[in-house]
């Protein structure tokens, strides 16, 4: 129905797009309207520089506990990890290291596992 | 009053090398999306609600979990929480019109964000021009990917493997900005933790637990120092 995947409903779709897009525009737009109360606020400051970093590593494990009941499991998501990571220390490179390392997992679920 | 025309050309100069990078991610989230099972329109409506690469991908975990609104809304907050931000500098002034303004808020994005910055527009104009070009590069290779997933075989597995390499590259990435290994350290910890023992609420809770580390070290800048590991 409504070409959703088997199992998901309308309403569980839009409970996840609505709220992230009313959260999404209001982070873009609050500084518009509060620029004197976040210029120089101290605790900003170090939101800036210490939330994305922990924010994404929490993603990264989120998503690898996603991974352990594919076919491969933890081991396969690791060593994909590993290739993305040294994909990106060499090159820096964001599409080559995404592809890169998402085609070695690929390999590994397909031909390997 | 300058001619538009220039103004559309000095945008799409500086925003084509940036906006050329969004295609390759625009076509793996496309091909996700119709792999995961959902029909190809529902990208552009993804993109378009939402409008925001890495939480687009994030969505669809978010949907095929049945995570609730408050979770949501509250990863979302987390996640996009960067954005608030880049209004601080963001030359949205240049913009006329509210119908400008909401749109230019409204695509307030990593990749336009960095254009402006890096290239400081002249006009309005120039504005909507470098963020309707993003935006285009980000939801019409969406809709190619979509389509493309619709006609190859869905017995491929492992392609959703590119959202874990995206947040690895994202994390590296975000890390270059503070070169503090505690933070990676500990957000890794809780989300570890969180995981193993509320699975079900793993991303609010380690995401709430790792935002209180850092009220914490902002109150405390003891707390703060011995924690700080910098490399």
């Amino acid at each position: 129905m409504y070409g959703l995947p088997e199992g998901v409903t309308l309403a569980q779709t839009l409970a996840v797009l609505l709220p992230i897009g009313v959260v999404t525009v209001a982070l873009r737009w609050l500084p518009f309207a509060f620029v004197a109360a976040l210029k120089d606020n101290q605790f900003f400051d170090l939101l800036a520089r210490m939330m994305p970093v922990g924010v994404m590593t929490v993603l990264v494990v989120y998503t690898l506990f996603g991974q352990r009941s594919a076919p491969g499991g933890l081991v396969a998501a690791l060593i994909g990890v590993a290739v993305t990571l040294g994909l990106h220390a060499w090159r820096r490179d964001s599409g080559l290291s995404i592809l890169g390392g998402s085609l070695a997992y690929m390999g590994l679920v397909n031909l390997v596992f | 009053m300058t001619p538009a025309f220039p103004d559309v050309r000095a945008g799409l100069r500086d925003a084509w090398a940036v906006a050329l990078g969004l295609v390759p991610l625009g076509l793996a989230f496309g091909l996700l999306m119709t792999q995961v099972g959902f029909a190809w329109w529902w990208t552009p409506i993804f993109s378009v609600l939402i409008y925001a690469g890495s939480m687009e991908f994030l969505a669809i975990n978010l949907v095929m979990a049945g995570v609730g609104p408050l979770s949501t809304a509250l990863t979302a907050f987390m996640v996009n929480f960067r954005h608030i931000f880049y209004g601080l500098t963001f030359p949205r002034h240049l913009v006329r019109g509210r119908a400008g303004r909401a749109y230019s808020t409204y695509s307030l994005t990593d990749e336009s964000y960095a254009i402006a910055s890096a290239h400081p527009p002249r006009s309005g104009t120039q504005v909507l021009t470098i963020q309707l070009f993003c935006q285009a590069m980000w939801v019409v290779p969406g809709i190619i990917g979509a389509l493309v997933g619709e006609v190859i075989p869905a017995g491929i597995q492992g392609m959703e493997f590119a959202l874990v390499a995206l947040f690895v590259v994202l994390a590296w990435e975000t890390f270059r900005g503070s070169r503090d290994l505690s933070l990676p350290l500990l957000a890794g910890g809780l989300a570890l933790v969180a995981g193993l023992v509320l699975p079900g609420q793993m991303l609010m809770v380690a995401l709430s637990a790792y935002f209180l580390v850092l009220v914490g070290r902002h109150l405390s800048p003891a707390l703060d120092r011995r924690l700080e590991w910098r490399v």
